[in-house]
């Protein structure tokens, strides 16, 4: 055998020739090949063959009792359009032969058949028809990968972004956009320090960016992005270079996932988890720290009255006890902090939680001939709170504002409705006319243990902010540039 | 500055029971005596008969608060808790009767005089609503006793309501009896009169 082997298997061969003896070899040539052979005797036994659809090549004789190929030849390209079409043809037929692969045959064979002739044909044809198909596949695939990447760019709930070689946006998918406010169409082709990066992360932002340049990669680097509306987002980032053909560099994929929840949430669920374990230990280290306290100012007492006639002596029982007062409230602090705390809500009047909470602040600081200034018209009277909690809230924020006001001073206080997710709520705005806190120590005067004073356990914030955010709000510091500082609380009414 | 009291004391705390036996004296009070356990606590106020007892809760063998209801159902007193403790559970448990006063330690001499004497004045009110309350359940029988013995003279002698009541205040009169010890005398004497057979007069 002087051919390519052939493997047809799988495809489907129509012979359509009169002459009973060629049909039978042409079937068992193309048998032996593998084909899956149909035959017809005639034009108008070909025409009614019904699976067309899945022939893949015809072998049709040039001349048929009732029909030519010629005439045959376009219905044959309607019903099976892939199929390849061998014309079998005698020598004197040649110029039939040539027209009729102007009409849409692919090859043509002389009588008497020459099976490897015949053969060689096949090879051909079936080389082309794998072709076809491995191209079609191919085709699809490459519809189905960028279907894929579109689905993705578009769906992904991480940030695709690229910026050019000056670090210019380029790209971005539509996920930044939801996060950060602005559509690409707004920002293409600025500069994405200037757009997105807080001032303070700038320079290193920039050195990042070219690192990456340089060396084609960086991983896991997390910084904040600026949205539209102000507020920061913090992202996890990686990111590579983009090369061109040469190797040149022509920008940055940036992938970058907003870790901005999740940070806040191991922050609370680390803290939760520390004022729990401090919180139970709490309890007991409590009775104890009480029952030692008791034991202390029981002796010192007695003690005073042993040396009630030697007054130095009795000065440094005096001083032993204020410190040991100190420690106490420093324990009742701790405790009041970390100790689990169960609200007890109830109607109540807001405007008078803070208003005993004034008297009690202002009546121990009477030599300071401060006054609450109110601006509370219109506010939801009825709260359903715990106004013993809250009252000590108000306490704590009070005596932050008078520590920090000067002699006959004011601190004012307002109170609006606001919606606080979705709920109806209050912001209570309580401002003292002091020095006030330089902005980067702003937002540090809610941590624990925080203080711009010179005493005190740095807790009382804190306690206020946990128990706001037990009644679902929160305390945030005011952010504007007025003098003196503005504490902002956050409540819902608790009202169904 | 309340009268003076003997005032009995428990915390099985050494450097407590000092202060105490050292302090109260400077109130004016008398310490008649200092235990170390609630049972203790018990015992001494059944043979020494306080005015007043402090006492810590967490004791050996028996807490201050079972103490105090056991002391209360022998012979009511004030009571006045001293506790490193003040969780909810336990302000639950002594709000039972007669606890007059709780202070949370560490506390001093000056807590000592103002808890004092609001624990005697609230015990002194205390027991005055609970003596009202008997009057006025034993009035109430009284005035039942005193109907029936009305009905007794409105049957026997045809007066009208008036007159009956009339008349059992003449016999308490002329007897130098309470009005009540008249009315007995009438239905007892009612009931000797009445006929065996009868059942009913």
């Amino acid at each position: 055998m002087t051919t390519t082997e052939l493997n047809a298997t799988g495809y489907q061969a129509f012979v359509i020739e009169d002459d009973p003896d060629t049909r039978a070899n042409l079937s068992d040539i193309l048998e032996l090949d593998g084909f899956d052979v149909s035959a017809a005797g005639s034009a108008h036994e070909a025409l009614a063959f019904q699976h067309w659809q899945q022939i893949s090549v015809v072998i049709l004789d040039r001349k048929l009792p009732d029909a030519n190929a010629l005439e045959l030849l376009p219905r044959i390209k309607q019903l099976a359009p892939a199929a390849a079409v061998v014309v079998v043809t005698g020598y004197a037929d040649l110029d039939g032969a040539i027209s009729a692969l102007r009409y849409g045959a692919t090859e043509y064979i002389l009588k008497p058949i020459n099976p490897d002739a015949l053969r060689a044909s096949l090879v051909r044809i079936v080389d082309r028809l794998r072709t076809a198909e491995a191209l079609r596949e191919s085709q699809r695939h490459l519809q189905e990968q960028r279907d894929f990447a579109q689905n993705v760019l578009n769906t992904a709930q991480i940030i695709i972004l690229v910026l050019d070689t000056h670090g210019r946006i380029a790209q971005f998918n539509p996920y930044l956009e939801e996060i950060c406010g602005y559509l690409l169409s707004e920002v293409q082709g600025n500069d994405w320090l200037s757009v997105f990066v807080p001032e303070p992360e700038r320079d290193s932002i920039r050195n990042i960016f070219q690192h990456v340049l340089a060396e084609g990669n960086i991983q896991g680097y997390v910084s904040s992005i600026l949205t539209k509306a102000g507020t920061q987002r913090d992202i996890h980032w990686n990111a590579q270079v983009l090369k061109d053909r040469d190797q040149d560099a022509t920008g940055v994929l940036a992938t970058g996932q907003d870790i901005t929840e999740l940070k806040h949430a191991q922050e609370r669920a680390l803290q939760n988890e520390r004022l729990a374990a401090i919180g139970e230990t709490m309890a007991g280290l409590m009775h104890e720290s009480r029952n030692a306290l008791q034991r202390c100012r029981a002796c010192l007492e007695m003690l005073a009255l042993e040396i009630a006639d030697r007054p130095k002596a009795l000065n440094l029982v005096e001083r032993t006890q204020i410190a040991q007062n100190d420690l106490h409230q420093l324990f009742e602090e701790v405790r009041d902090y970390a100790a689990p705390i169960n609200l007890d809500r109830r109607l109540c009047n807001l405007a008078e939680v803070w208003r005993q909470a004034w008297r009690e602040v202002s009546t121990l600081n009477k030599d300071k001939h401060l006054h609450l200034d109110e601006a509370v018209d219109g506010i939801p009277r009825e709260c359903r709170l715990d106004a013993f909690r809250l009252r000590q809230v108000f306490r704590n924020v009070f005596e932050n504002a008078v520590q920090a006001s000067p002699e006959g001073d004011q601190i004012s206080i307002s109170c609006k409705p606001i919606q606080l997710t979705g709920k109806d709520a209050v912001r209570i705005s309580i401002r003292d006319h002091g020095p006030g806190i330089p902005v980067e120590l702003r937002t540090r005067i809610l941590e624990p243990f925080f203080t711009t004073k010179a005493k005190g356990t740095g807790l009382g914030l804190a306690i206020a902010q946990r128990i706001v955010q037990l009644h679902g709000g929160w305390i945030h510091v005011g952010l504007d540039q007025q003098s003196g500082t503005e504490i902002l609380i956050d409540l819902p009414r608790g009202m169904k | 500055m309340t009268k003076p009291l003997r005032i009995a004391v428990a915390d099985d705390e050494q450097d407590m029971r000092d202060f105490f036996e050292r302090m109260l004296p400077l109130c004016g009070h008398q310490v008649v005596a200092v235990a170390e356990t609630g049972r203790e606590l018990v015992e001494h106020c059944r043979s020494l008969r306080p005015d007043l007892v402090i006492t810590d809760i967490k004791m050996p063998d028996m807490d201050g608060i079972e103490a105090a209801v056991e002391i209360c159902r022998e012979r009511p007193l004030p009571i006045i808790l001293v506790s490193a403790h003040h969780d909810s559970e336990l302000i639950q448990r002594a709000a039972a009767d007669h606890i007059m006063g709780y202070l949370v330690k560490p506390i001093g001499k000056v807590d000592l005089d103002p808890a004092i004497a609001l624990a005697v004045r609230r015990f002194q009110q205390f027991e005055a609503v609970r003596q009202e309350a008997s009057d006025l359940r034993q009035a109430l029988a009284d005035r039942k006793i005193i109907e029936q013995a009305k009905g007794v003279l409105m049957k026997v002698t045809g007066a009208d309501e008036k007159d009956a009541f009339h008349r059992l205040q003449q016999l308490a009169a002329e007897r130098n009896q309470k009005l009540i010890e008249a009315a007995q005398s009438v239905i007892t004497m009612e009931k000797a009169f009445r006929r065996p057979d009868t059942g009913h007069a």
